[in-house]
């Protein structure tokens, strides 16, 4: 399988990085990264048991930040994620003691069997970047990636995040099962696994946060922009769709293609990069006339994005 | 929209007939164009109009398999008015629905295939309507199409798998168990060995012996088809397996690349995995479907009704013929029994002659044609034997589906070869029949339903009657243009009821014979105009203009001519003398001055403009003084006729001073009068004594002359007919007088100059032009040749010769009040008159009136220069506009061309059938090019260079862009 081309020095060592251990996937690799840089969070919608976790460290020992892991149950707590304060005898005084929140990557795994209290409180962390516990702010550290997933399987005993609340992360992935040829390579591998905890960082978290300010300056021509525009129009219009993309959905487009042309080696974007990313970026906003609790179904979605890219003229 | 064959043959043939009509310029051949337009028009608009009314979707289609064909189903519904005549074509095959209600949807399952397996995508899926005629086709382009075809699971049978077959392995009944589970394998007879429980009691009733029914058992094993790999040979002999297993009752499941689904059975389950196994690999990938388009005209329609239609036109064709006043209707009316024999065989279906008789008959007839018929009967005629023999030949044979359109074509040439050589007012109501045959058979044709005329009908019928209306306004508009007819194809090969001879055109001759008006045709052509020098009042319309040609005063009983009388006179230049009965006129700077000067000069003058003819006549109105502007030598004689010395055949154009009313040249020859008043009352050497007793009737107790004038001229107005109709052979007086009682005005005024010399009053024959064309806006009098006349002159002591007028009006509708009958005779003369006069004299100065009457501008001309001087200062400035436009046009495009070569790629590329969809980024579309061209991955580099130059703001160097111009010379080549 072969490793993604990135031309910009940073990004293909990462990238390269985490394919080492996260093996034949380099969609959903790209796609982590994508987000990573265009400062978002990502939605992983897939089964148990596909490497979630795995990326997650990956993506984190690749740059050299912390990572944690949070298996959301109905039970949770905010204060289990965010952290609290516990009062402090010695000092007489009320100690903050950060969440799992507390961290640069975090994997909020089957985000869904939490109460929505909880999702909210990690949800406004998400797009605040910062958490208030007890009147008094705490700025998360930069920077911040909250990796979710949810099971699409089983809806029995969840809460469905509503659709404002997927509004906050920039793109839904399903990674999938791997090949048969990946999956025998994975067995074989079984004797010397490649583990996360023997990559070394190929960057430092400051060229992480170099790239997120490199992905503003990425060229993004006028008619990329109409193009977009007219996306989110057609999205609007089309049957079958009952809520279209919402002017923060275009602007995730353009972000999320910006990153995705800089992930590409490119400073500029070209139509192929808004396409590349309009499935993942858009399919969990639409509201479908066929969507359950309102939530649509992952491929009913997906298969609504790729119609309605064929009835958009591009650039 | 593009035409179908029809539909083209109809523009070819429209053209033709437009053709036809402007070389002949007749007006028959120019309404059968605007009728052919009008359909043509009519076919456009209503079905775009149609076709832009439905609505399109699909619904689920069924199972889908690679190879075969499946259906999908197509809704379409209308919502404007009912849709008719649709036609969903994909590529591979195509649908047709006679009608979608109004408001309401109906439903049509389009037969497709595909060569591939995966998601297929039909995105040349086009709606069609061929309402209302079939001769174009709007096309509208539906929504891509989207089916998941299943890999094609054809059923092999392994032989690993027969070794398991639970069906065909092991000794009877090991494989199948009987049981209470499982599905029904089959009766058998009992055996005692079998449990009683298991006999099928209802079958063992109905038998009398009995009965088990053998049950097959669930077979417990589990088959897991394992997917070699994601190419289509892989797929297929894994679907095959699926569904052989499925089959058999097995518990099937399927795992491979990218694949893993559960065991399980029943078709439900195998649906499931055939679908997966679908979008495997590329399948996954929606994928158009390119395969060739169906026949244009979807093949010749039949129909039972189409064929009856068809024998019913030929006898509105047949009729036409008779029309066509060549042919002989006796020779028609002989051949007619040809009609019901056709119908006949045709709804018999047979027995017709063979076809080598046919072929023999043809060889012959066409031999007989070439060779001899030509030269007998001018191409005219033998053009319509030809066409005779054409029909008759289509007539008595029989019709394939595929010469239904040939019959109807020569049909169609077959009435317009009638429509060319006749003029008659019956052809009317034959046209407005033969238009309703055609579109009725050309709906039937274009596929609507005979049995559902009540529905599709009314429809038609308000499609015919828009249509009626942009012929007319097709027929009233279409320039009529003089000069075409200087190159005539037509008049050479006779289709031409307007023949230019010197007579006929001027519809004025030196000897008028009885029935020459009748047979003259009857055309709006300009003869001349005259204007008078004191216009009338504005408003007021001039009465009648009475323009003198010639006068004869010998009448033999058939022709009316001039006997010479030796004339002495005082001219200008002194006493002259006749020779051989010509009085010449003095002439002198321009002017013919002809004697007898008026004492006052109040009479009025004239300017007369007289088109090129091969005559001699001066004309005037009543008697002339001077003739201005002429450069021939002329002269007079004792009937007041006036001539030059040589015929103006290049027109000529006089001013004429007359003389009051009464007085003529000739009354300066004083001393010739006793012998032109002896002349004027000869009587013709035939006339027999029926004629005098007439004259002695009527003028019995009369002294006066004024007053014997006068009531023979109301006596003739009364009681006698106006017509045209001539057939050339009843022409005497007396048939006029005694027996027809009807004629044209020649007869009137022969009539009436014979009665009058029987009762001693001398009269004379003049023969002009009656004209009643005033033009108000070019003020004066438009002269035509259907406005020829003739009339009477009769000499009364101390008033001379005055001028009488016997024919009565000619298109008073309801001027007679005699009986209903005659009343009814007089109204088709005067439709005929009208039709003669609106219809068929139909031509540019008519059309130019009648744009004047319905308001289209004052004046042409004053329009005109109005129009002239307010855009001759635009128009230098819109040149000036016009070439920097173009200059900057060809910049832009220079500099386009020089930008884009994948623009131009694309360009070449559709061109050789890659087209670009619009929703296709160019790398896309590289990859898709590369994907079925791998010689044309240049593109991709082109691509790429398009997306530096457009998206980074990186425009190509010098180099990088002769490379690209380079590798697009590359990608063409190889195109």
């Amino acid at each position: 399988m072969a490793i993604p081309r990135a031309a910009t020095p940073g990004v293909g060592p990462l990238i390269e990085s985490v394919s080492r251990v996260f093996v034949g996937k380099p969609d959903a690799v790209r796609l982590t990264v994508t987000t990573l840089i265009a400062r978002g969070h990502l939605l992983i919608e897939d089964v148990p048991g596909i490497g979630k976790t795995l990326l997650g460290v990956a993506l984190a020992k690749s740059f050299g930040v912390s990572f944690r892991r949070i298996q959301f149950t109905n039970d949770l707590l905010p204060s289990d994620v965010l952290g609290l304060s516990v009062f402090d005898a010695k000092e007489g005084r009320f100690d903050f003691k950060p969440g799992p929140v507390f961290s640069h990557v975090l994997l909020a795994d089957e985000i869904n069997r939490s109460t929505p209290k909880t999702q909210s409180a990690l949800l406004e962390a998400m797009s605040e970047q910062q958490v208030t516990v007890d009147g008094k702010t705490h700025a998360l550290p930069d920077p911040f990636l909250v990796i979710a997933t949810q099971n699409p399987v089983e809806y029995h005993g969840t809460f469905p995040l509503p659709e404002a609340q997927l509004d906050r992360f920039l793109m839904r992935v399903r990674i999938g099962y791997p090949t048969h040829e990946d999956e025998l390579r994975i067995l074989r591998e079984r004797d010397r696994p490649p583990s996360p905890d023997d990559l070394k960082p190929v960057l430092s978290q400051a060229d992480v946060l170099a790239l997120q300010a490199q992905v503003d300056a990425v060229r993004l021509e006028e008619p990329l922009l109409d193009y977009a525009v007219r996306f989110a129009e057609a999205s609007r219009r089309a049957k079958g769709v009952r809520l279209g993309l919402s002017p923060r959905g275009t602007l995730a487009l353009c972000r999320a293609a910006r990153a995705h042309a800089l992930v590409a080696g490119r400073a500029h974007c070209v139509p192929d990069d808004l396409k590349a990313v309009a499935v993942p970026v858009a399919a969990h906003r639409l509201l479908l006339d066929t969507s359950l609790y309102g939530v649509a179904r992952v491929d009913e979605a997906e298969a609504a994005v790729e119609s309605l890219l064929r009835t958009v003229a591009s650039p | 929209m593009r035409p179908t064959r029809l539909g083209l043959c109809a523009a070819a043939l429209a053209l033709l007939t437009l053709f036809a009509a402007g070389s002949t310029g007749n007006n028959l051949l120019y309404l059968l164009f605007a009728s052919a337009t009008a359909s043509l028009a009519v076919s456009v608009l209503l079905s775009r109009r149609m076709v832009r009314s439905v609505a399109a979707r699909y619904e689920e289609a069924g199972q889908a398999f690679r190879g075969s064909s499946f259906v999908l189903p197509v809704v379409l519904e209308s919502r404007g008015a009912a849709a008719r005549l649709l036609r969903v074509a994909g590529p591979g095959g195509a649908v047709t629905l006679d009608e979608v209600p109004a408001g309401r949807s109906a439903r049509v399952e389009l037969r497709l295939s595909s060569p591939s397996r995966g998601l297929a995508v039909y995105d040349s899926l086009v709606l069609e309507c061929a309402w209302p005629f079939g001769l174009v086709i709007a096309r509208r382009a539906l929504p891509p199409a989207e089916v998941l075809v299943l890999p094609a699971a054809s059923p092999f049978v392994p032989q690993a798998a027969l070794e398991s077959d639970p069906r065909s392995s092991g000794p009877a009944g090991a494989a199948r168990a009987k049981g209470r589970d499982g599905e029904f394998w089959g009766p058998r007879p009992h055996a005692p060995e079998d449990d009683a429980r298991l006999i099928h009691w209802k079958l063992t009733a109905k038998t009398g012996r009995p009965v088990v029914a053998e049950l097959a058992a669930a077979p417990q094993d589990k088959a897991v088809v394992r997917l070699q790999g994601t190419d289509d040979a892989s797929v297929e002999a894994a679907a095959a397996a699926c569904r052989w297993h499925a089959d058999a009752g097995t518990e099937v499941g399927l795992v491979g690349p990218g694949l893993e689904m559960a065991p399980g059975r029943g078709l439900k389950h195998l649906d499931g995995l055939l679908r997966a196994l679908a979008q495997v690999g590329d399948g996954a990938r929606p994928r158009p479907v390119d395969l060739p388009a169906p026949p244009r005209d979807g093949g010749p329609v039949d129909g039972e009704a189409q064929r009856r239609l068809l024998l019913a036109g030929s006898v509105l064709v047949w009729a036409s013929l008779f029309l066509i006043d060549e042919v002989s209707p006796r020779l028609l009316l002989a051949l007619s029994p040809v009609l019901p024999v056709s119908w006949f065989l045709h709804l018999r279906g047979g027995p017709f002659l063979p076809a080598f008789a046919w072929s023999l008959l043809s060889f012959g007839v066409l031999v007989f044609m070439v060779f001899f018929d030509w030269r007998w009967s001018g191409v005219a005629l033998a053009n319509v034997h030809l066409l005779g023999y054409l029909v008759i030949n289509r007539l008595l044979n029989p019709w394939k589906a595929a010469e239904l359109r040939q019959v109807f074509l020569i049909f169609y040439l077959a009435f317009f070869l009638a429509s060319g050589l006749t003029i008659s007012p019956w052809y009317f109501p034959l046209f407005v029949l033969y238009l309703g045959f055609a579109a009725a058979w050309l709906s039937l044709q274009a596929g609507a339903p005979p049995a559902r005329w009540r529905s599709w009908g009314p429809a038609l019928g308000g499609a015919l009657a828009g249509g009626a209306a942009l012929a007319v306004a097709v027929f009233l508009a279409t320039p009529r243009v003089e000069g075409l007819r200087r190159f005539n194809p037509f008049l050479a090969s006779g289709i031409d009821k307007l023949q230019v001879r010197s007579q006929s055109v001027t519809g004025f001759t030196e000897r008028v014979s009885l029935g020459h008006f009748g047979t003259l045709r009857k055309s709006s052509a300009r003869v001349m105009r005259v204007r008078p020098e004191k216009s009338p009042p504005e408003g007021v319309v001039p009465p009648p203009l009475y323009v003198r040609g010639s006068a004869f005063d010998f009448f033999d009983g058939r022709t009316w001519g001039r006997t010479a009388v030796e004339l002495s006179y005082r001219s200008r230049g002194g006493p002259r003398r006749s020779a051989e009965g010509r009085a010449w006129a003095w002439k002198g700077g321009g002017s013919l001055v002809f004697p007898n000067e008026p004492k006052d000069r109040a009479a009025p003058v004239w300017e007369f403009t007289i088109s090129p003819m091969n005559l001699t006549v001066l004309f005037t109105v009543g008697g002339a003084w001077i003739a201005e502007g002429v450069d021939a030598q002329g002269w007079f004689d004792h009937t007041d006729s006036l001539h030059l010395a040589a015929p103006y055949l290049g027109g000529v154009r006089y001013r004429l001073y007359s003389l009051p009313d009464g007085s003529w040249p000739s009354d300066a020859a004083a001393s010739a009068r006793p012998a032109i008043l002896e002349k004027a009352l000869a009587l013709p050497p035939t006339s027999d004594g029926r004629i005098a007793a007439l004259a002695q009737e009527w003028t019995r107790g009369l002294a006066d002359p004024e007053a014997k004038v006068e009531t023979v001229v109301a006596r003739l107005r009364d009681e006698y007919g106006y017509s045209t109709f001539s057939d050339g052979k009843n022409t005497s007086l007396e048939h006029f007088l005694f027996t027809g009682r009807r004629g044209n005005c020649e007869y009137f005024a022969t009539a009436a100059a014979v009665l009058l010399r029987h009762a001693g009053v001398p009269t004379r024959l003049v023969s002009g032009f009656l004209v009643d064309g005033w033009n108000e806006y070019g003020l004066f009098y438009d002269v035509r040749q259907s406005d020829a006349h003739a009339w009477f002159e009769a000499y009364l002591p101390g008033k001379g010769w005055t001028r009488f007028d016997a024919t009565p009006g000619q298109t008073r509708l309801s001027g007679a009040a005699d009986a209903a009958a005659r009343r009814l005779e007089r109204w088709l003369d005067a439709l005929q008159v009208s039709w003669y006069r609106h219809v068929i004299g139909y031509d540019q100065y008519a059309q130019r009136d009648t744009f004047l009457k319905l308001g289209v501008g004052q004046s042409l001309s004053r329009l005109r220069d109005r129009f002239e001087n307010a855009v001759r200062p635009l128009l230098a400035l819109l040149l000036l506009g016009f070439v920097v436009h173009a200059a900057a046009v060809l910049l832009a495009l220079r500099v386009f061309r020089r930008g884009d070569e994948f623009d131009r790629a694309a360009g070449l590329l559709a061109r050789a059938g890659l087209r670009r969809e619009p929703w296709q980024t160019p790398r896309e579309f590289a990859a898709a090019v590369k994907a079925r061209r791998p010689e044309l991955a240049a593109l991709e580099e082109l691509a790429e260079a398009k997306y530096r130059r457009v998206y980074a703001g990186e425009p190509a160097s010098d180099e990088e862009r002769r490379r690209l111009a380079r590798l697009l010379a590359d990608l063409k080549s190889q195109l």
